[in-house]
């Protein structure tokens, strides 16, 4: 690789220095998950830029409202340590907010003082019994999840936070015939393609931290304290007696789900995110042999039409040269579809470290005899210096794509997390068939565009 | 109108007539929503062309830094992880400003910042700077700003704002006045001002030569010490330069706004005293006002009367508050995030009876919402959504749109209040 390059500086493993960095931290993460619980308010433990930059993430992707506190460090508490504020800070959101769950989310500052989470809570819990009465303190579950961002991004944040809440509240009980998802950070959209294709199938199922409806919340005055639709806490508590827990995201879910396996013997499974035909086959027979039952008709005329699609648009994708980056499960799928489209992949980027990414991808490249560049915990200056150089025609990532396009000379199609410099990319799922059909109208619309903005159509 | 505080700490706060508490700590758990010293250090620098950024943090912090008023900078980071935390970075900093002097030769400029994580283990920044300020052969700018280093952004200000002195102290000697000429401090080229402002100013004869950050690098920075006046139009922000440049290079300073006619008018007629040249300014204010006045009358026609909220930044609601009474709108909340006394006062002027409430959060808000039923409201991002909830129209600041700013700018804003009060969908609810 170093060959290719006009300067080894160009390369993140040659130099210290990160430009333009496509990774966040691990709190917002944890509050991704925790936005998706019903009446659950994320406490950020930590100065108030962890609290406002993330609500502004939340805010300009979902364009809805979005309750988050802070317990407000100031130079006090770095100094002497947090305990007041977080003992204040949860008596103070339990008098006004009666959240049902408080997620104590930690940063960087809380982390490095040496915060004692629990100890605090503890103390929090006998203010709030002395202050506010004994039903009020046991109305209310805080739960302590630790991300520090300097040893992880937003990826294991959510990770973290999945498996914080899963061992707080599953409690073993009668089994139950449900399939328990962890979506990951994805869509709402997303989540609901997902639920669709499970309905089909007749599956009982049940969405952990489902952003589906709270970050997606109707204009229907009077509104309500917390918006409807999140996972409510009794079925995290119930999901230790479920069938199978599946975890779409690995990187994002995935030691969740198997920690439900290794201490309740809940089958887990891992990914894959169901973008494109085999991934999508591959969940669809997942669900269908934990269920040993048949894949609907419905289900087959879907995948139908998808293949419908990608063979009336092979004329547009094939020997295309694409560039992707984001989160490493979504990646991996959206490269596979890519590749399914006869598009020549590039460039495959993810921040996120990870010790599988790289064979995956290859795994996929050696398939389609594709030879492209695989950049693991890198950053967007080299990825922008390798799109430019293989003249990448289309670029898939989420806003921070668009910079980059401008330089490489080719248009963005919007995906991931955030997207905030075009409406409604929330509202639609890339995942199952009819998502991955949209995907494949995006894209090839996206291309048609571009290359012919005066509608001069080649024939 | 009471609005009744949740809680007790938050009753001084809150207040009908006389000016609230204001520039206390925040108090933990009630989902206010002010940001960090960072994000206020952001906020001024970020815009200065020609210069590359550093932040000394994980790189979530430069992520989310990148983004300043819905633009995009380019960000570096030292990207801090665990066993930099343990052991220490302070040659990975060394390092990485070589490496970003190397790689981006051109920008003559080197800000380096630390945050939280960064500050709390004692990386010393500014030793580092010294150090490798020789090796590099540019000016390198420490600015200090953990994210817990104050109670809201407005600490930030102040720190970006020493940061641009120390940069001008050691590095820009006093030339020569220039007749005619002035600098605007505290002005940030939202949705493309900083022209509207120049051109309006260049009417009047008068040349704008930096604007503090909305059009300024090392060379405008430089030519700024032959300005005649500065112009200040943000305190909170814009103070601490204005006060440094009037001591350091004897150039005074006047407050103006450009937001609102008689706020435009009486600013360029107090420059115009300033330099003798008020014959000048007649003409072109019935010039300007002629052009706009047609169509401006017929938005004010729509708008007139309609009740709003003002919920913005510091001093925001002194700049502006005069504006948005003049396109017609009552105001009965005005609040502000971080304002501290100066911002109060100057807003109580334009707005003698209405209720003003300081470091609003969540709750207040929507107890205000449900309470008194605004026609509008005015505020931020973060705002806009929950606003919509509730069936009320929102105008954001800073704008996406057009400028706001001289006598176009009023019609703009004008304009967007008519679009948003007069949307369709309010109706269809």
């Amino acid at each position: 690789m170093a060959t290719k390059l006009s300067s080894p500086l160009i390369s993140k493993a040659n130099r210290h220095v990160t430009i333009n960095p496509p990774k966040m931290c691990q709190p917002i993460g944890a509050m991704y998950a925790t936005l998706g619980i019903d009446k659950a308010v994320p406490l950020v433990q930590g100065s108030q830029g962890c609290c406002t930059y993330v609500r502004y993430q939340f805010n300009r992707h979902f364009k809805e409202p979005v309750n988050i506190a802070v317990t407000s460090f100031h130079e006090d508490a770095a100094v002497f340590g947090g305990r007041r504020n977080l003992i204040e800070g949860i008596r103070n959101l339990v008098f006004r907010y009666a959240p049902k769950v408080i997620g104590v989310v930690t940063t960087c500052s809380s982390e490095t003082i040496g915060d004692d989470i629990e100890a605090f809570i503890k103390e929090a819990y006998k203010k709030v019994r002395e202050e506010l009465g004994d039903e009020v303190a046991q109305s209310v579950f805080v739960v302590p999840i630790h991300t520090p961002s300097y040893a992880g991004t937003h990826v294991k944040g959510y990770d973290t936070a999945t498996v914080s809440y899963i061992k707080y509240f599953a409690k073993s009980k009668e089994p139950n015939q449900k399939l328990y998802i962890i979506p990951g950070m994805i869509n709402p959209g997303d989540i609901e393609e997902v639920k669709h294709l499970l309905s089909l199938m007749g599956v009982e199922y049940s969405v952990l931290f489902d952003i589906s409806k709270t970050l997606n919340s109707p204009l229907m005055p009077p509104k309500p304290l917390y918006p409807e639709g999140g996972t409510p806490w009794q079925e995290l508590e119930d999901c230790a007696n479920g069938k199978a827990i599946l975890a779409l995201c690995p990187h994002a879910g995935g030691t969740g789900a198997s920690y439900l396996e290794s201490e309740f013997g809940v089958k887990s499974i891992l990914g894959p995110f169901p973008v494109g035909v085999e991934n999508t086959d591959k969940f669809i027979e997942n669900v269908a042999s934990i269920y040993e039952i048949e894949i609907p008709e419905e289900v087959k005329v879907e995948r139908g039409l998808l293949l419908d699609a990608m063979a009336d648009t092979c004329q547009y994708t094939m020997m295309r040269r694409a560039a992707v980056f984001g989160d490493p499960d979504i990646v991996i799928a959206v490269t596979k579809f890519l590749c399914e489209l006869g598009m020549d992949v590039k460039v495959v980027e993810t921040a996120t470290p990870s010790p599988t990414f790289a064979d995956e991808i290859k795994k996929i490249f050696d398939e389609y005899n594709i030879e492209g560049e695989i950049l693991v915990d890198s950053d967007l200056y080299e990825f922008e210096y390798l799109a430019k150089e293989a003249g990448v025609e289309v670029i898939l990532g989420n806003s921070k794509a668009v910079e980059v396009a401008k330089s490489v000379k080719c248009p963005v199609v919007r995906i991931g997390f955030p997207v905030y410099d075009r409406v409604g990319y929330f509202r639609y799922g890339i995942t199952g068939y009819k998502g991955s059909i949209w995907l494949l109208d995006l894209i090839v619309n996206t291309i048609l565009d571009y290359s012919y903005p005066h509608d001069k159509l080649h024939q | 109108m009471a609005i009744k505080a949740f809680l007790e700490q938050r009753q001084g706060h809150i207040v009908q007539s006389g000016i609230p508490q204001c520039s206390r700590p925040t108090i933990p758990g009630v989902m206010s929503q002010r940001a960090c010293t960072y994000y206020g250090a952001r906020w001024v620098l970020a815009p200065v062309r020609n210069s590359t950024h550093i932040v000394h943090a994980p790189a979530d912090c430069a992520y989310y830094g990148q983004n300043v008023r819905k633009k995009n900078y380019l960000i570096l980071s030292t990207d801090m992880n665990e066993k930099d935390v343990i052991f220490g970075a302070h040659e990975k900093l060394e390092r990485c400003i070589e490496e970003a002097a190397k790689i981006f030769p051109e920008r003559s400029l080197i800000f380096v910042y630390s945050t939280c994580i960064s500050s709390q283990i004692g990386e010393d920044i500014k030793w580092v700077v010294e150090r490798v300020k020789e090796k590099v052969q540019k000016p390198v700018i420490p600015v200090e700003v953990p994210g817990f280093g104050g109670f809201s952004q407005s600490d930030g200000h102040h720190i970006a704002q020493k940061a641009i002195i120390s940069y001008l102290s050691e590095y820009c000697k006093k030339e020569s006045t220039q007749p005619f000429s002035v600098n605007i401090i505290g002005e940030y080229n939202v949705a493309g001002e900083t022209r509207v402002i120049k051109k309006l100013l260049e009417k009047i004869g008068i040349e704008v030569i930096c604007s503090y950050t909305g059009d300024c690098d090392a060379d405008l920075m430089q030519k700024s010490t032959s300005a005649a006046l500065n112009l200040l139009v943000c305190k909170s922000s814009g103070l601490l330069l204005a006060q440094f440049m009037r001591e350091r290079y004897s150039i005074p300073f006047v407050d103006v706004s450009f937001y609102g006619l008689s706020n435009t008018v009486n600013s360029l007629k107090k420059i115009s005293k300033f330099f003798g040249i008020e014959h000048k300014v007649e003409m072109v204010i019935s010039e300007e006002y002629e052009k706009i006045r047609d169509k401006l009358e017929k938005y004010k026609k729509k708008i007139f009367g309609k009740k709003a909220i003002i919920l913005l930044g510091g001093s925001r609601i002194g700049f502006m508050a005069g504006a948005f009474k003049e396109a017609g709108l009552e105001i009965c909340v005005c609040g502000s995030q971080f304002g501290c006394n100066i911002d109060y006062e100057a807003a109580r002027v334009e707005l003698p009876s209405a209720l003003f409430i300081d470091d609003f959060n969540c709750a207040e808000m929507e107890e205000i919402l449900l309470r008194i039923k605004p026609d509008v409201f005015i505020g931020g991002t973060r705002e806009w959504y929950l606003a919509h909830k509730f069936g009320v129209p929102f105008l954001v600041l800073p704008q996406e749109t057009k400028p706001y700013a001289c006598f176009e700018g009023f019609l703009n804003m004008c304009e967007d209040l008519f679009k948003e009060i007069h949307a369709p969908v309010w109706r269809l609810i």
